[in-house]
Parts: structure tokens; sequence; C-alpha cells
């Protein structure tokens, strides 16, 4: 059984005045386990609606997106979601942001601080530095604030 | 210290990274993966060397006296203001001899303080006024934050509540003031509820603002990182909700304070407004003016007091 698969998705959104907008038509496909799926298409065809669907924000109008053979209803950790405007929580420090999925999970703590080193190291975040670990992610500059982001949603699996 | 093969970054020099670097283990096998190399052993910088190294290269701060200095000129058409009073109360009598008791001049309402003072009853109003308004509003938050935001974050629950909400507010607090007399009697309770009045439709209207405008990405990262509801609440909803209910706070604060005092002239066995009232039977405007200032400059204190408090409560937002 494929990983992932969606089966004759069609979403329409409702614009502010009322009128339906076709986003997706009768989408099909299936993604395999460790594979590298890739969506490219222009602007405005439909990508983030895809993705918004597969990560659980929103529900399809019509067919239906599955996961490990689960339809999907609601967002969760298991389909982590790397945001295009990076969503960092300007309440919390850089190393707040980036524990706040391992604190949700409920691992002990000395689990928490071994992924977050772990990733930190993978990542090569210039917050690696404790003194800006420390700081708020509006002050981490983008390219940056981009790397705080990818290790807050590490494979958990 | 660092040894060859240790990610080191590339504004990482020694004057940066110290003598004290530590050095740690990322259990990372040194395998490139993308675009940056990844490397078991990673060194950070050790802090204090950092803050040294940016210490150095800015001029140092202008010492605490001088920048109290550079606050208090920001007052100097305030002085000007009370110089200007001074003058036309004190000479314009000359020409109009009413003016001794229409417009007393700031030196006989400092006289006046100091009479108040002497026998020990300034202070009792201050209080007494400052606790009727710090109760209500401390209760119209305690009450109107949780509520402002489960009408922001559960639709059904404004829609049940707000027709109510709505056909209540436009009732001016003052208007209250004779049934809540029936129920309360003329005292601090009474008092204390029409502050509250005034003070919980701002605060229920921001909170609610605050909850219902959440960032709906910042939600949606919440979410998928596994965050339950409660969770979510309390880790996304309510701090980004902060800054609307401080303002609700602030607000209600400010038109609680107004209602305290319009509410004291008309009922109050104490208080700035029940001085002012009294002072008005006497003819003494010397109290009146004394009563105006003292509400002007309490309240002035009062929102400086919570101004400052959001910064503490707030760190993140005046960055932004």
């Amino acid at each position: 059984m494929s990983q992932v698969s969606v089966t004759n998705v069609s979403k329409v959104h409702i614009s502010i005045k009322g009128e339906p907008l076709l986003a997706l038509h009768d989408v099909n496909f299936q993604v395999e386990q460790n594979e590298f799926f890739s969506i490219v298409g222009p602007s405005g065809c439909g990508k983030t609606t895809l993705l918004n669907l597969l990560a659980g924000f929103e529900q399809p109008t019509r067919g239906e997106l599955r996961v490990g053979g689960q339809l999907i209803t609601a967002p969760g950790w298991e389909r982590a979601v790397v945001f295009q405007e990076y969503a960092l929580f300007p309440w919390y420090t850089v190393s707040q942001n980036i524990r706040y999925g391992l604190k949700r999970k409920r691992l002990p703590v000395d689990e928490q601080d071994r992924l977050f080193d772990h990733y930190i190291g993978l990542v090569g975040c210039a917050a690696s530095n404790r003194a800006t670990r420390g700081s708020s992610p509006a002050a981490c500059a983008s390219a940056s604030a981009s790397r705080v982001r990818w290790p807050s949603t590490p494979p958990y699996c | 210290m660092s040894e060859a093969g240790d990610r080191v970054l590339p504004l990482q020099t020694p004057e940066v990274l110290g003598e004290n670097a530590e050095v740690r283990d990322t259990g990372v096998d040194a395998k490139p993966t993308g675009m940056q190399p990844a490397a078991p052993r990673r060194v950070v910088a050790d802090p204090r060397a950092m803050a040294e190294l940016a210490a150095s290269m800015v001029p140092a701060p202008p010492p605490a006296w001088r920048r109290f200095l550079a606050q208090i000129r920001h007052f100097w058409l305030l002085v000007v203001f009370v110089v200007v009073w001074e003058c036309i109360s004190v000479f314009g009598v000359r020409f109009n001899p009413q003016l001794d008791v229409m417009l007393p001049p700031p030196t006989a309402v400092f006289s006046a303080a100091m009479d108040l003072i002497g026998r020990g009853v300034l202070m009792t109003h201050i209080v007494d006024s400052l606790y009727r308004v710090l109760l209500a509003v401390g209760a119209a938050s305690a009450i109107g934050v949780p509520l402002g935001l489960a009408m922001g974050w559960f639709p059904r629950f404004r829609s049940a509540v707000d027709p109510l909400l709505e056909f209540i507010r436009p009732i001016p607090p003052l208007a209250w003031i004779p049934l809540s007399i029936l129920w309360f009697g003329i005292g601090d309770t009474q008092i204390v509820y029409i502050i509250f009045l005034a003070a919980f439709f701002p605060i229920v209207l921001n909170s609610m603002a605050g909850a219902r405008d959440a960032d709906t990405y910042l939600v949606r990262a919440g979410l998928s990182l596994g965050a339950r509801p409660r969770e979510l609440f309390s880790t996304v909803v309510l701090p980004g909700a902060l800054p609307n209910i401080f303002t609700g706070v602030r607000v209600g604060l400010g038109i609680g304070w107004m209602a305290l005092v319009a509410g004291e002239l008309v009922a109050a066995p104490s208080g700035l407004g029940y001085m002012i009232n009294n002072a008005r039977t006497l003819f003494r405007s010397d109290y009146i003016l004394l009563g105006m200032v003292l509400i002007g400059v309490l309240g002035l204190v009062l929102d400086f007091i919570m101004r400052k408090a959001a910064l503490l409560i707030m760190p993140w937002h005046k960055g932004q």
C-alpha cells in the first residue's frame, strides 16, 4: 500500500463575495515509502491548496487523501509542515521555537536535548551559538530564520 | 579547543570564539547533506567573548543622570503653561477681582494641597479613589479577558453572547448610577460597580479581537507541530492576543478612571470626585483645581505604569 494516496480530489474555494473558485479538479497521485516527491507549477495552480489538504488544514470538496491508509482529517505531527513564511513564534526564543514540537510530544528532557543538538548540528544554524539562541526570532536574519524553521519540524519517525 | 574538521562558522573568528569556546558532539556522521557540510563536532563561541567584542565596537551608553535629564527636557511646555497660569491669575486680579475665585494660581493650589495633607485628609481621598479603580478594573479584566478570548475563538459562543452584550454596551455607566444606588447603597461597592461597567466593554472587545485575529500561519504551525486544542490556545492564541488584551486593559483603565470621578461627583463618601464636589459647595476653587490636577496626574501615572508593564510582559512586541 502506498504511503500517501490522493484520490479524485477536488477543492472549491468560496471567495469573500461568495463566488465559488475551482482550485483543484480531480487530482490523483500516490507517493511510496521513502520516495521524494516534488510538486511544481506556475503560481496560482493550486500547489499550496494541495499541501494544505495534505497537512489537514483544509478539507477537500470531493475525494479523499490518505496517509498510511488513514483518512486525513486534521493536522498532526506526523505530517510536519515547513512554512513558506517561516511561521516562527515571536514570543518564544529561537531555541524555544525549535523545541516546541519536541515538547508537544512529551519526550523526556534529555531526549529533547539530544534531538535538539543533533538537528542544530545538521543544519549549521547560526543560532547554534548560545548567545543568539536565547534571542528572539525577530532578531534573526531571514536566512537563519529558515534554518530555525527546518529543525523545528524534524522527522520524528 | 577546536581541531581541524570541527564546524566553525565563517563569522566565528578567534576574537569571537574566545578561549573558552565549547566543542560539542552533534552525533552526526561527517557526510555532506546538501548545501552545508555536516560535522560531527561543532564549536560554540564563548558568549562573553562575543559580548566583549560587541561592546568594544559601540560607544558606551551615557551615565544614568544624563539620560534622566534628557527625559526631563520634554516637560518644558508644561512648565511654560504653569508659569503663564500663575502670571494670569496673579496679575489678572487687578482687572477682574473675581479671578481670585474663578482661577486661583498654581501657588494657591499647592498651599491647598499642603493644607489638606497637614490635616491627613488628602491621602485618604487619593487612596480611596485608587483602590476603587484598581479593584474594579482588576475584576473587569479577570472576567472580561477570558470572556473576550472565548468569544474571539469560538464563533458559536460569540453569536450567542454578542446580542446581549451589544445591547448593554451602549448604556452609559452613569445611567446605571440610580439603579446601582438602589442595589448597593452609597459606598465603595456602588462606585466599583460603575467603574467595572465602564472598563468591562473595552476589555472584552479588545480581547475578542486579539483571539479572533490570531495569525493563521502560527495557529497552523502549532497544529502541525502536534499541539492539542488547549495547548494551542495557551501557547499560540493567548501570547498572540496579549498586545490586544493589553490595549483593552489600558483603555478600560482610562475610561474607568473617568467613570470613577463622575461617579464620585454624584454620590460618594470620599475620594477625589467627592473632594471636588464638596469644594464646589464651599466655593473653594483652589480645592477644586487641586482635585482636578491630582486626577490628571494620577491618570497619567497609571497609564505610564501600564505601558512599562506592557514592555515587561511582551518584550517581543516592542521590537516589531
